[in-house]
């Protein structure tokens, strides 16, 4: 079997979720293993989330929001790069380092960049193998 | 005590035994109703209809297990109850049991937001295939080895200022390695360490306490070391008094707080202060090293051995000490930031830095003065113990 990465996707309500909203309308492919979670906004996101998706035994977590500057509520996605760039501490600690989490943004209107974020993060994921915490290994 | 087992027995309503399991095998039915628990309780000072009296009534009465679930949180286990209660009724354990044995009706774990956090960190170091990097935060100059007498378990330590911006958790450790390494010593501190387990415990996980104490003390026991110092007093109580419980022959292993650890290097002229450190500084006792391990001694000897250093005691110590807020990462609300306050205000009124030997007192209380409460506090810093005896080597 071959490894197919988990990749639990944080998308804000506002511009990520209508992103990948457009791209599904549009047909546009991306992997099966890329599981979407509607969010607000991302300045909500928890470092308890990120953790919690790793002990779920996801391979890696994708958070995509706003483009800086255009974020509904002003400023959730400056507080989600900033609150995330110290969870990365905590994760490369903890041996889940390396690129599994990637804080990124598409407008609601960038169906094509949200398959093409989701492409590139779950190869970037596929080439790091499974994640650590998995119980059982996929090979 | 057959006694007592029989006086609640008569005393409660026809038909029942009137002992709920879990009390009698925590000896807890010697409760003879006089409340002080009720008044001594932080929480109850602000959350009146919180009484620990009423729940250990109901309790007797066999409604041990309809506890409410407000009642069952609200508690920060820090048992000031138990030292004022004239029978020793042990209410943090029975409430720890109570957790334990509801907690998975409940459909939240935790009702605090960083509690979520301890909560999941403890799960994921209880996986087996875990591959951690637990040393970037040392930096240069100090030395720790892979194989030694000494381990120097750092617990949850590396991974809180991922989260708590505020305090520099990570200084704590620092001190420590310089400290020891100025002693002679060069401690172990190993990449195969887990959380200690306490939060996981206390908010009634045994099962992932209990794979973390397993896997814990099977390194420590392979490593040979013959002593383990902590900076925390969270993990020093669980080491010391909890993971003999689960972890079998554990003889082996001297547990030690830093403080233990500087005063006998003191005694022993290993270790020698310096340079005068000119601070006006008090003590809190925190409630795992205080009350439940019974060290209130060992901090005050290193304060008093600091040269320039003036120690006030507030008015509240030992037995009697506040508690910083805020049990196991369960419970921060209302009650934990009027208790804060409280505590901060009392120690700013005799000192002008607040010393603590748990990481986590720190962390609470920091959260406090960050948060720029309504009434500003006076200038009141707070250090922990292990830092402060790191500025006095010079």
């Amino acid at each position: 079997m071959t490894f197919e990465p988990q990749v639990c996707a944080f998308a804000c309500n506002w511009c990520g979720y209508s992103a990948a909203d457009q791209a599904g309308a549009a047909k546009l492919e991306y992997p099966a293993g890329v599981k979407i979670v509607r969010l607000m906004c991302t300045g909500m996101m928890d470092p308890y989330y990120v953790l919690r998706a790793f002990e779920r035994e996801f391979d890696g977590v994708l958070i995509i929001g706003c483009h800086i500057g255009s974020c509904h509520y002003g400023t959730g996605n400056v507080q989600a790069r900033d609150e995330m760039a110290r969870v990365s501490g905590v994760l490369n600690a903890l041996g889940l380092g390396q690129g599994r989490l990637l804080v990124d943004a598409a407008s609601a209107s960038e169906g094509p960049r949200f398959a093409k974020l989701a492409n590139e993060f779950a190869e970037r994921v596929r080439k790091l193998g499974p994640s650590p915490l998995r119980e059982v290994i996929a090979q | 005590m057959t006694e007592t087992v029989s006086l609640v027995a008569v005393a409660a309503p026809s038909g029942r035994t009137g002992v709920d399991p879990a009390l009698h095998v925590l000896t807890a039915e010697g409760c003879i109703q006089c409340n002080k628990c009720t008044f001594s309780c932080p929480v109850h000072r602000v959350d009146v209809l919180f009484s620990p009296r009423k729940v250990i009534l109901q309790a007797y009465l066999g409604g041990a297990d309809d506890v409410n679930e407000r009642d069952l949180w609200a508690c920060l286990t820090c048992g000031e109850c138990q030292a004022v209660c004239p029978t020793q009724v042990p209410y943090p354990g029975f409430i720890r049991a109570q957790r334990e044995k509801l907690r998975p009706g409940l459909d939240r774990a935790a009702p605090c937001k960083h509690g979520g956090f301890k909560d999941i960190l403890a799960k994921i170091m209880a996986k087996p295939g875990l591959n951690q990097d637990r040393r970037a935060w040392i930096g240069d100059g100090l030395r720790v080895a892979d194989k030694g007498d000494v381990i120097y378990f750092t617990g949850c330590m590396p991974y809180l200022d991922g989260i708590f911006s505020y305090c520099d958790s990570a200084g704590i450790g620092r001190a420590a390695i310089k400290i020891m390494n100025a002693a002679g010593i060069v401690p172990v501190v190993a990449n195969a360490e887990r959380c200690c387990g306490h939060d996981a415990l206390w908010n009634g996980d045994r099962t992932t306490f209990e794979t973390l104490a397993r896997a814990n003390a099977r390194w420590i026991q392979e490593s040979g070391a013959k002593r383990l110092v902590t900076t925390c007093a969270e993990c020093y109580y669980m080491l010391k008094h909890e993971y003999p419980k689960v972890a079998g022959d554990w003889d082996g292993v001297e547990v030690l707080h830093m403080s233990e650890l500087i005063e006998g290097l003191l005694k022993e002229g290993r270790l020698k202060f310096a340079r005068p450190v000119d601070l006006q500084v008090t003590y809190q006792d925190p409630c795992r090293l205080g009350r439940h391990s019974k060290e209130y001694d060992a901090p005050r000897e290193v304060l008093k051995a600091i040269p320039g250093l003036t120690f006030v005691e507030m008015d509240r110590v030992r037995e009697n000490s506040m508690c910083c807020g805020v049990g196991a990462y369960s419970n921060c609300d209302a009650a934990t930031k009027f208790m804060q306050q409280e505590r901060l205000e009392e120690a700013a009124s005799k000192a002008d830095h607040m010393v603590t030997a748990c990481p986590h007192c720190r962390i609470h209380f920091s959260c406090y003065l960050d948060g720029r409460p309504v009434d500003p506090l006076p200038d009141l810093k707070i250090v922990d113990l292990t830092e402060l005896a790191a500025q006095a080597l010079g």
